[in-house]
């Protein structure tokens, strides 16, 4: 499903002494089954923004555009429906969980649509096993008795038993360890591919942005600062490293090492296996 | 979804006022003299005098008025419920109007609007308290204001403490409420419509999570504290020291005035 922002704003606790301006007019275009990612500073406006996708938020001004769903302030309908259709993971997804098993659990979202049992119970199966848990060995445990990367999958189960189109994720790998990391990033961007889906990931880092998106949007103050490609956004690292913020650590060795080189190794390079084949390739030329 | 932070009870608005710079234990003890006031007004002058003393009050603490009254909605229903009651029951006076098997008399509606001025003033003097002094103040005055009473075993600086610690982590809560609220929600969550056992139901995905979490903070809050020396009031001294400012000589001349003029009113 495409997303469409047109002249979003969002101002908190309008009306009061803490009223606080969150978003500038933004205006974004997030195509039907992309991989999108969200980079910018901790207050720069991101979780506000995605809050906007499913309504939680309404527009102080402007709309979102979802689908068939058109999101304004006005909007009170429908919202339900759109959040069948959104699924959106929150940081710390872990925290949300309530019921005594982790099948109980997961199926919280679904029994929430009135769906039939038997419609339920296959969607909890199969949310289990997107998320690479065994049903047999997890569905009787308690949530509370897991460790923390197995609660966040069964967190993220949680979401994606609505089977949702779009998938927003507020840093899914905040607080794991580097191979839990992987792991869950490495599921999603398979899942999105294989499920088609349109996923959105707002992420502190920039290795995951230029691994796995389409497209990166740059958010600073709560405005659209920068959008495009990886390749597009870090070729400009400088105006990036202006804001504060790093270039992926590959870009930033191919960049070092293109100083000795000619010609340059190109930056759209993001992932190790094809630095790796680049620099193979260059080597058996050389030698020729 | 922003309904949990729209409460203004008990926020500080941070300021440079008359109201603010005043010390808070003569603000505490000033407002418990100021409340026994409006009780002992009985008739249109003590009423005014006291009406009258409140809005400058407001006035000078720059804390609009509008603002102010947002935070009096949890208790309209308590006004409009004591109004009822003065207005059905009590008996006296002339007859103002008469409805099937409703009477109104002159008296009913004086207590009907006695009391809601009563009501409305002791709400927005004591979030006039708490909107102009920090929890942190707020809670050193308490303590200071109970030291007398530690000679008697009386635990004045573990009771502020919680207290400092309960205030602070209110907005915490709240704020990890409308998370899990709206984690929830996206899964499909609703908390607004249905009847009330549904309602009711419908709070344990919200309060399970909370209540997991304000233990792990709780534990969390313990083991800095101790990990810094914490150990309770012995020995434990004080960033900021209170002091009485002019503008507390200034308080207390009002309310010696507010008394004299009290004084001369109800003989």
């Amino acid at each position: 499903m495409e997303l469409i922002v047109k002249d979003l704003t969002h101002t908190y606790a309008i009306g009061t002494p803490f009223a606080r301006q969150a978003l500038s007019p933004i205006n974004l275009r997030i195509p039907s089954g992309s991989f999108t990612a969200i980079i910018g500073h901790t207050g720069s406006g991101k979780s506000t923004l995605i809050q906007h996708f499913n309504g939680l938020l309404k527009p102080t001004t402007g709309e979102v555009v979802v689908g068939d769903y058109r999101i304004t302030k006005k909007t009170k309908k429908n919202l339900r429906e759109l959040r069948k259709l959104v699924g959106l993971v929150f940081q710390y997804p872990e925290y949300q969980l309530f019921e005594e098993t982790v099948e109980k659990d997961i199926s919280f979202g679904p029994s929430n649509y009135d769906f039939p049992p038997e419609l339920i119970s296959s969607r909890v199966r199969e949310a289990m096993s997107l998320v690479g848990l065994d049903y047999e060995t997890y569905r009787d445990k308690s949530p509370f008795s897991l460790s923390g990367g197995q609660m966040r999958r069964v967190a993220l189960a949680g979401v994606l038993a609505l089977s949702p189109k779009v998938l927003v994720l507020d840093e899914p790998t905040a607080g794991l360890d580097p191979h839990g990391k992987k792991e869950i990033l490495e599921r999603i961007y398979q899942l999105h591919r294989q499920e088609h889906w349109t996923t959105i990931l707002v992420t502190h880092n920039m290795e995951d942005a230029a691994r796995y998106a389409d497209q990166i949007i740059v958010m600073k103050d709560g405005q659209v600062f920068q959008q495009g490609t990886p390749m597009e956004v870090f070729s400009e690292g400088q105006s990036l490293q202006q804001i504060g913020l790093d270039l992926p650590e590959i870009t930033q060795f191919i960049i070092e090492l293109n100083k000795k080189l000619d010609p340059p190794i190109p930056t759209n390079i993001f992932s190790l296996e094809l630095l790796e084949q680049e620099l193979v390739k260059r080597w058996k030329g050389g030698k020729k | 979804m922003n309904f949990l932070s729209n409460i203004p009870i008990g926020q500080y608005v941070p300021g440079t006022s008359f109201v603010h710079r005043l010390d808070p234990r003569s603000k505490l003890l000033f407002i418990l003299y100021f409340i026994i006031l409006v009780f002992m007004a009985d008739e249109k002058w003590t009423y005014g005098i006291v009406v009258l003393f409140s809005l400058l009050a407001i006035f000078t603490s720059r804390i609009s008025l509008a603002y102010l009254l947002n935070g009096l909605k949890p208790i309209w229903w308590v006004v409009v419920f004591t109004v009822i009651i003065h207005l059905t029951t009590t008996q006296g006076g002339d007859v103002v109007f008469t409805w099937k098997w409703l009477t109104v008399y002159r008296e009913g509606l004086n207590m009907a609007i006695l009391t809601t001025i009563r009501l409305v003033l002791l709400v927005i003097i004591a979030s006039l308290l708490t909107l102009t002094t920090s929890p942190l103040d707020l809670t050193d005055g308490i303590e200071k204001l109970f030291q007398p009473f530690t000679r008697f075993g009386f635990p004045a600086h573990e009771l502020a403490m919680m207290m400092s610690i309960a205030l602070r982590f209110i907005p915490t809560l709240l704020e990890e409420t409308e998370k899990i609220m709206k984690a929830q929600i996206s899964r499909g969550a609703d908390f607004e419509t249905g009847n009330i056992v549904k309602k009711v139901k419908s709070m344990i995905p919200l309060l399970i999570p909370l209540f997991i979490s304000a233990f792990r903070r709780a534990e969390e809050l313990a083991l800095a504290m101790e990990s810094r020396g914490y150990r309770g009031a012995e020995g434990r001294t004080k960033l900021r020291e209170l002091s009485w400012s002019r503008a507390d000589g200034i308080l207390l001349i009002l309310a010696i005035l507010l008394a004299v003029i009290f004084i001369f009113l109800k003989r």
